[in-house]
């Protein structure tokens, strides 16, 4: 029964995460990855935002500059885990499932290890289903399009609103921009370091001092 | 592959390191917390929106793209509908159809 209940309380996620995640399986085949490697990034990253943005910056940036971007980008996840830590015990797959749907279905509910477990496998499923089928498709369907990795940037667009409405705070979309333009007009070579580690800075002294 | 596989690892321990090591420590890191995942944000879609080789007319394109992704989302709220309209738009006009 609890599976059951897990599955209707996943649906609305399904349709997104399906989606989302065919559109990753076309796009990384597009753009020159292995179908195999689109699929184990789908089982073995799991993370929506990462696997778009990796397919962005992986011929660009040093590993060390991925290396940073990827934690950074992910680190919300940091306290996700933070959250479910007594909860989840060190239960291995569940810790690595929590992505921001699943950690949003499950932060409502009370402690139900089954029902948690099912939760966390049907999410990765669709993930994974929705990749596989993306994959298939785009090597019988032959079709050319430009633009797709658009998808990405509305993608975080849209997560950018929401975070706004929620907390009517101006100040990181600002300081995100100047950041970013400073070392930009600056034609710094590593633009996406250099401004993360100058807005890093700021929220540091900001904290500190005020 | 490598790239991916850093990118991977990187992943691995934004979930895993508060089991491993940050039960005590925690603390001193929730300043980053709220604020500094959208500053992120922010960078990378500006770092997408403006490559080194910029495209002015592809620009003009994204930022079309963006306006109905924003204003689609403000009106319905449908995670899905804005981002796929807004891609759906911006792929229509790069490919001239």
């Amino acid at each position: 029964m609890k599976f059951f209940k897990a599955l209707k309380d996943t649906l609305p996620i399904f349709v997104s995460y399906f989606a989302l995640s065919f559109s990753f399986g076309i796009l990384a085949v597009k753009m020159g990855i292995n179908p195999y490697i689109a699929i184990l990034m789908s089982i073995f990253i799991y993370s929506g935002s990462l696997q778009f943005l990796l397919l962005a910056i992986y011929k660009k940036l040093s590993l060390l500059d991925i290396f940073i971007t990827s934690f950074l980008l992910n680190f919300r996840q940091f306290f996700y885990s933070l959250t479910f830590l007594d909860r989840y015990k060190n239960h291995f797959y569940k810790i690595f499932a929590l992505t921001d749907e699943t950690f949003a279905i499950l932060t409502h509910q009370k402690d139900d290890p089954k029902y948690e477990l099912y939760v966390s496998i049907l999410n990765h499923f669709y993930w994974i289903v929705g990749t596989v089928c993306g994959v298939v498709f785009v090597q019988h369907v032959n079709f050319e399009l430009k633009g797709l990795d658009f998808i990405l940037i509305s993608l975080f667009v849209v997560i950018l609103i929401e975070n706004f409405l929620k907390t009517k705070n101006f100040f990181p979309i600002i300081l995100g921009t100047i950041s970013f333009f400073i070392f930009y007009f600056l034609e710094v070579k590593n633009i996406l370091i250099f401004s993360i580690l100058f807005s890093f800075l700021i929220i540091y002294l900001r904290h500190k001092y005020a | 592959m490598l790239e991916i596989i850093i990118g991977a690892i990187a992943n691995l321990l934004t979930r895993f390191l508060p089991f491993m090591f940050f039960k005590r420590h925690y603390k001193k890191f929730l300043f980053l917390k709220d604020e500094f995942p959208v500053v992120l944000l922010t960078i990378l879609t500006l770092y997408m929106l403006f490559p080194a080789n910029l495209n002015l007319n592809e620009l003009k394109y994204k930022l079309i793209g963006i306006s109905i992704t924003i204003v689609l989302h403000l009106l319905f709220r449908k995670f899905l509908l804005s981002v796929f309209i807004g891609s759906f738009i911006y792929i229509l006009l790069l490919n001239k159809l």
